[in-house]
């Protein structure tokens, strides 16, 4: 199955990397970093069953208190990256940050499906898409937004990025405990509830500017 | 664990108003990054309350060492640390030693942060939750020294620390009840944990408002 998984990886990776060439630089900086979420994904999932197996807490313990952790620091990794060495810009920040946890989110789906293939439905699909994967992203945006605020000054930097990532832990987590709990289709209302406002907020901001 | 639910749930309603506030005053073209930072400051507390609700909901009592929502606690007062150091101190603190007193003075805030988690380390038994405390007193303590020095340092040239006195006092409020408040859970004693939790939602209520009002002052 872990073979299976990889499998699929290298199917969309390498289309997705040659398509990289022929892109104009904005697409071409959102599909890389839908690929680097995807990477990050198959290195956060060796990663947790390491950890799992480790430190041998129950499967609700590592999911509300460990995999959050492992997770937001991976898919934060790349875009302090690329905020310390390419640019701060904060629109091509926020963007790339939601493409890594977009990319993040569609790997941990084919993982998924690959674990649970005969248990799962189009309830369950509808549920990963509204919840899970919005959450990642949504995850990733607040750490690549909040960097874009912070990178100008150095004092702030290193302080503000660790708050905003502890910000997107405790977010993460709180999605993690309403998935784990019995009401767990009540996971899906927190990203929506996040991501409405957010996306309304992005909307008058680019009218505004124009 | 009812009165910790209540308790948890009515901070959560009080941050979650103070951040829908914040979204329509705090986040707009051409705020400045101070508020922004505070802001999210609030924000952190409502989900690491909201954390703690769920949890508590949900799936029974929360884990007494180390639980996420700490990780919340912890945000929180990273985030008003950074507005302060990283926005405001230099500012009004030039590094001379015309402010050295006030900085030696502004360790006071740390160190009655400190005595408290003294008294807590001392009193509670779990390994687990006086290291897990511990850490979250050490982002406690310094919030505490920067904002406790706003509000007693002599702002002559701008008038910009003195504007947000009544916030830096509210966050400096919000610091101690955080610390007062696992000695009232852990030690079951009830009144000091439900005054505690209270306090600390009329803070994440009034917080926001506070610093706006004294921000608008900087335009005057």
């Amino acid at each position: 199955m872990d073979d299976l998984i990889f499998i699929i990886y290298i199917c969309f990776l390498i289309p997705m990397a040659l398509s990289l060439f022929v892109m104009e630089k904005k697409s071409r900086l959102v599909v890389f970093f839908v690929l680097v979420g995807t990477t990050v994904c198959l290195l956060a999932s060796e990663l947790n069953t390491f950890l799992y197996n480790g430190i041998g807490r129950n499967m609700l313990y590592f999911t509300t208190t460990i995999s959050p952790v492992t997770e937001e620091i991976l898919k934060a990794l790349p875009i302090l990256l690329y905020a310390l060495f390419i640019s701060d810009d904060r629109q091509s920040l926020g963007q790339s940050a939601f493409a890594v946890g977009l990319g993040f989110a569609i790997m941990e789906n084919v993982i998924m499906i690959m674990q649970n293939m005969y248990s799962i439905d189009v309830k369950w699909a509808i549920m990963r898409g509204f919840g899970a994967s919005l959450m990642h992203s949504i995850c990733t945006a607040v750490v690549g937004i909040g960097v874009s605020f912070v990178r100008k000054k150095k004092k702030l930097f290193y302080c503000g990025t660790l708050s905003y990532l502890m910000l997107a832990i405790t977010y993460h987590s709180v999605f993690n405990t309403l998935v784990m709990s019995p009401h767990k289709y009540y996971g899906i209302i927190l990203p929506i509830c996040t991501y409405i406002p957010l996306l309304i907020f992005g909307i008058k901001r680019k009218r505004a500017e124009e | 664990m009812k009165l910790e639910l209540a308790m948890n749930l009515l901070i959560f309603a009080c941050s979650l108003a103070g951040t829908v506030y914040s979204l329509f005053n705090f986040f707009g073209k051409k705020k400045a990054l101070y508020l922004k930072i505070s802001a999210c400051g609030v924000m952190a507390i409502m989900f690491s309350r909201l954390y703690q609700v769920v949890y508590l909901a949900t799936l029974g009592s929360l884990n007494r060492g180390f639980h996420i929502g700490m990780l919340g606690i912890m945000a929180s007062f990273m985030f008003f640390f950074c507005a302060n150091f990283g926005q405001i101190d230099g500012l009004v603190d030039d590094k001379t030693s015309a402010f050295r007193k006030t900085r030696i003075i502004s360790f006071l805030s740390p160190l009655v942060i400190f005595i408290i988690y003294l008294f807590f380390i001392l009193n509670v038994e779990s390994a687990e939750a006086k290291i897990a405390w511990g850490a979250v007193a050490f982002f406690i303590m310094q919030c505490a020294y920067y904002s406790f020095k706003h509000v007693i340092i002599h702002d002559v040239d701008l008038g910009f620390v003195k504007c947000i006195k009544k916030y830096n006092v509210t966050v400096l409020v919000y610091a101690v009840m955080s610390m007062l408040e696992p000695i009232g859970l852990y030690l079951d004693i009830k009144p000091l944990y439900a005054a505690c939790c209270c306090v600390t939602a009329l803070a994440a209520l009034i917080m926001l408002p506070v610093l706006k009002r004294g921000v608008d002052k900087w335009t005057i």
